[in-house]
């Protein structure tokens, strides 16, 4: 296309937007030197071309982007994190679970190796109380699960009831007090306490008494004192005073077993003369 | 395109993209929005970007998020906070300076930016058709229509002063 007056607007908006080829340019400035007329109009338009005049600056600090964390390092990362997490889960259930074991351990030993034998038996459910702080001489102290028959005979042993009861007390006197001038039948309680010892005595007005003794001697499930015929022996707890601190959970959990398993009925024999 | 490629970019392109889109938007915190936008687009489909062509790329995500940007607040306006250079210029020069950027402020979004890919970053039709999804030929007749709008701006400007 040649390059006239009638058709030179568009050519001169290409030549200022860099669009022709050498030859085109050539041939726009050519036509402006004859034209000098149109040359006005070619210099209107190039006032029109935007000059980069100004600065603008922009902080590029946000825009740059840094490698990329592998993804191995990532799985590393996570993993560290969910053992972390894993192990203070583990702590906290160790701890937990320490506290109970402790405060059953406590109870152990306030109350270990308790075996009562009872003499008169019209007894039917044991008086139970509770008291905080144990002393010598005091009656009841820590019976667990202790089954006591409701139908004993005056000569019988205590015996099994089909309902479990608990007996919490502590260093207390009994609380049912008997009405009558009887003497009361002693059940007597044998164990490595102290001076706050156990026992169990039964009065004939079917309130029994737990008292405690000193200086008595073990018996446990395996003696062979609860096998003896008219004594029954009922095992309150454990067979070991715990020493207190960590030494294994292993060995804390067999405890507990081997406790939970002393206190099972299994392991008290009920007369079988009582009723 | 790598990490090294697009940090280039960055480098290289940044400004020229922010001053595409503040002399667009006439507002430089949404300018820097758009911009900042652009790039993690850019980043986010750098794989399927060649870097040789990264420019018109990255003028061409932030042309498409101004456009956006734009249609979303519905405030075009050209403020005339052009700034002033505190260069020593003649008056004239400024005056005609402040007339041109007048002129292009009575231009639609797509003259103006027309205007600007063509002045500022120098591309040619096919280009700035590829940038705005325009064809070849729609670029060159909006172009040339924009200029013509200036051309006539400026004139009568000039010749009220």
């Amino acid at each position: 296309m040649t390059l006239t007056r009638y058709n030179y607007e568009e050519f001169f908006l290409l030549y200022i937007d860099g669009e022709l080829g050498e030859e085109d340019r050539t041939s726009v400035e050519t036509f402006v030197r004859v034209n000098p007329d149109l040359g006005e109009e070619l210099q209107q338009l190039q006032r029109a071309v935007l000059v980069p005049d100004e600065i603008f600056s922009l902080d590029k600090g946000l825009l740059y982007m840094e490698e990329p964390t592998p993804k191995a390092a990532v799985y590393q990362i996570r993993m560290r994190a969910i053992l972390a997490a894993a192990s203070v889960i583990l702590l906290a259930a160790a701890a937990f679970w320490l506290i109970r074991a402790n405060r059953g351990t406590s109870f152990v030993q306030s109350a270990p190796h308790v075996a009562i034998a009872p003499t008169h038996a019209p007894a039917t459910q044991p008086t139970v109380a509770s008291a905080p702080t144990p002393g010598p001489g005091t009656v009841v102290t820590h019976l667990h699960t202790v089954r006591v028959s409701r139908h004993l005979s005056d000569a019988g042993p205590i015996r099994i009831l089909d309902t479990p009861q608990v007996i919490v007390a502590r260093d207390l006197q009994p609380v049912a007090q008997p009405t009558d001038a009887a003497p009361r039948p002693i059940l007597t309680v044998s164990g490595p306490i102290p001076s706050h010892d156990v026992a169990v005595a039964n009065n004939e007005n079917n309130h029994p008494t737990v008292t405690t003794t000193s200086a008595v001697s073990y018996h446990t499930l395996e003696d062979t004192d609860q096998k003896n015929a008219g004594d029954k022996i009922l095992f309150v707890r454990a067979d070991q005073v715990m020493t207190g601190g960590v030494k294994g959970l292993f060995r804390k959990a067999g405890r507990v077993i081997k406790r939970s398993a002393s206190l099972s009925a299994e392991n008290v024999h009920p007369d079988p003369d009582a009723e | 395109m790598t990490l090294q490629d697009y940090n280039l970019c960055v480098t290289q392109y940044a400004d020229n993209v922010y001053r595409f889109i503040v002399k667009n938007l006439g507002h430089e915190e949404d300018a820097k929005d758009v911009v900042q936008a652009s790039f993690e687009k850019l980043w986010l489909n750098r794989e399927q970007v060649d870097a040789a062509r990264c420019k018109s790329y990255l003028f061409s995500i932030a042309y498409h998020q101004m456009i956006d940007h734009i249609r979303k607040n519905k405030r075009v306006q050209l403020k005339d906070e052009f700034r002033e250079d505190s260069r020593v210029e003649d008056t004239q020069v400024s005056d005609a300076r402040r007339i041109l950027h007048e002129a292009l402020g009575r231009l639609n979004e797509i003259q103006k930016s027309l205007i600007m890919l063509k002045d500022y970053e120098g591309y040619s039709y096919a280009e700035i058709g590829q940038i705005t999804g325009l064809n070849e030929s729609q670029v060159k007749v909006y172009l040339h229509r924009a200029r013509l709008q200036l051309r006539e701006y400026i004139v009568k400007m000039e010749n009220v002063l």
